[in-house]
């Protein structure tokens, strides 16, 4: 292979960060996919142009997804990424490995693929960059017998993903990892042979801090809460406002509902608990002085999804507080309801979030059995989305007669 | 009776060049459900694969438009 002159690519190179150019630069001496991966993407800059061709068939045996077929359209020129595959591997709750996996993971990817890989972004799986069609079965069974598994992809739903939760972190309200574990085990089929109208997400954040972003990046977004008050220890609050905090600034005046007083005399904090929202703010800022409640669930949301039909949602509240415990009955009760419906109304490549949006919030709640409640205001002195049905007003006319 | 399904869904299959489930169950008349079911198996058996076209369809292996 003659080496190719890639200027604009070195360009990217200069800056005091890191380079994913020159990762690759360096990938490249083991891996002649990699040069031509280099190579092709130097030409789509001079030419504003991307030169992957998406689709077809590709996968492994008994699965529809977990792998996204890529061929170059310039296969003489870049023969070494005429095919160049992703493969999504599912990620362990929480996203903990010891070294020995890791390594296990980055020598199976070198022997069977292009080495490339990328851990974790917003689909939250491994994802494996670049190899070739006959390799998809060699890969996929050593990933296999390593314990490893396919991701989601296509119409289906997607791995689901959690925040490391009560790993480490003591805000969790209920076990994330738990949960994603317990979920990602139920739904095999819903993963691996998609044949919905379109993807389906679900991510688990601990607490309202949402360390994955479900609000944004899932359809069914679960987020820890409590449902009491928070707690306050108070003579950790006098140490903090005796090392200079500002409370009633930095806390209290930033609390979004104005739930929060403090006594500059007695440095006392308190909270009215009917008008705190639950937003973290106060515990962030003093972590040693506030923590949650005692009575600890999640808050369940729907809808959260990029563009595609139509804007960006975030998810919107449908269960303001449920108790999240295994075996996760009453979740999985439900998530069969949304489902269903779903299926049944969604049109091809209709999210979830967008069919509540075409058919109304009303009817989803109806469909699959939930309450409206007053969380489900879209904003406050705003237009719900609960309406009067047909029927309850002819009543109320007959009333009048 | 899902013996006959699954042989309804293959010869479904074999007129069309992909479909989605939900095509095929409404095509026969069928729940969606069970017509899943039966497509899961018909993929384990390497007898349908899945492609992804913008959403993911379903065809007979191998089966050329
Ligand atoms: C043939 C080449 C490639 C194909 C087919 C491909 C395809 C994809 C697909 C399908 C996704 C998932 C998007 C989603 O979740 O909706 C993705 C994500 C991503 N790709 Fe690529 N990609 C390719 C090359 C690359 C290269 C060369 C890089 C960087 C050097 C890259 C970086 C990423 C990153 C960082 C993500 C986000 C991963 C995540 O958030 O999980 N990709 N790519
Ligand atoms: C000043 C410029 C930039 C800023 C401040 C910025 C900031 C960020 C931040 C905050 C994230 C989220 C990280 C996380 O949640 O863990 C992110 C993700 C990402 N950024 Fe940037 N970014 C910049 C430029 C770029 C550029 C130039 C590229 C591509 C050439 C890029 C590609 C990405 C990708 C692919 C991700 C997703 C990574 C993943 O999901 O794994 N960013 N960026
Ligand atoms: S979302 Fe909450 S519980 Fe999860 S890691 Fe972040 S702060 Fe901790
Ligand atoms: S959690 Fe948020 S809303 Fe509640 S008291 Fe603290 S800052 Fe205010």
């Amino acid at each position: 292979m003659t080496e190719r002159k890639t200027p604009m690519l070195d360009e990217l190179e200069k800056g005091p960060w890191p380079s994913f150019v020159t990762d690759l630069k360096r990938a490249a001496e083991k891996n002649d996919s990699v040069k031509d991966l280099i190579a092709q993407l130097e030409q789509s800059y001079e030419e504003k142009k991307g030169h992957w061709k998406h689709g077809g068939i590709v996968g492994v045996r008994g699965y529809g997804a977990g792998v996204i077929g890529r061929y170059s359209d310039e296969p003489e020129k870049y023969p070494n990424i005429a095919e160049f595959h992703t493969l999504r591997i599912n990620s362990p709750a929480g996203w903990f490995y010891d070294t020995k996996t890791l390594r296990n993971v980055c020598d199976m990817w070198e022997e069977h693929g292009s080495g490339l890989l990328n851990l974790h972004g917003t689909t939250g799986d491994i994802i494996l960059l670049g190899t070739k069609t006959n390799e998809l079965q060699p890969t996929f069974d050593a990933f296999s017998d390593a314990g490893f598994d396919l991701g989601g992809s296509g119409s289906g739903l997607r791995s689901p993903s959690a925040c490391c939760g009560p790993a480490r972190c003591e805000w969790a309200c209920y076990d994330t990892l738990d949960v994603c574990d317990n979920l990602t085990h139920e739904y095999q089929d819903e993963m691996h042979r998609p044949m919905w109208p379109y993807k389906f997400k679900f991510k688990f954040s601990g607490c309202p801090n949402d360390c994955v972003a479900s609000i944004a990046r899932s359809d069914l977004s679960v987020i820890g809460t409590w449902r009491d008050t928070l707690r306050i220890n108070q003579e950790e609050i006098k140490n903090y406002a005796n090392s200079g905090m500002d409370i009633q600034g930095r806390v209290c005046e930033k609390c979004p509902t104005k739930a929060l007083t403090f006594n500059s005399e007695t440095k006392e904090l308190f909270v009215k608990a009917e008008d705190c929202t639950r937003c973290m703010h106060c515990i962030n800022v003093l972590p040693k002085a506030v923590r949650p409640g005692k009575e600890k669930g999640a808050t369940l949301m729907i809808g959260g999804k990029s563009t595609i039909l139509r804007s960006a949602f975030l998810s919107w509240v449908i269960v303001p507080f449920m108790p999240l415990e295994a075996p996760y009955t009453e979740l999985k009760d439900l998530i069969a309801r949304i489902w269903e419906w779903w299926d049944e109304h969604g049109k091809t490549r209709e999210r979830i979030g967008e069919l509540i949006y075409r058919l109304g919030m009303g009817n989803f709640l109806r469909a699959v059995d939930l309450p409206p409640v007053p969380q489900m205001v879209k904003e406050p002195r705003a237009n719900p989305y609960i309406f009067w049905q047909a029927d309850e007003v002819i009543k109320a006319d007959e009333a009048t007669k | 009776m899902a013996e006959d399904l699954r042989e309804r869904i293959l010869s479904y299959l074999n007129g069309v060049s992909k479909a989605k489930t939900r095509d095929i169950a409404d095509a026969l008349g069928e729940k969606k459900k069970d017509v899943d079911k039966i497509v899961r198996d018909l993929g384990n058996e390497d007898i349908i694969e899945f492609l992804y076209l913008g959403t993911s369809y379903v065809r007979i292996k191998g089966k050329e438009d």
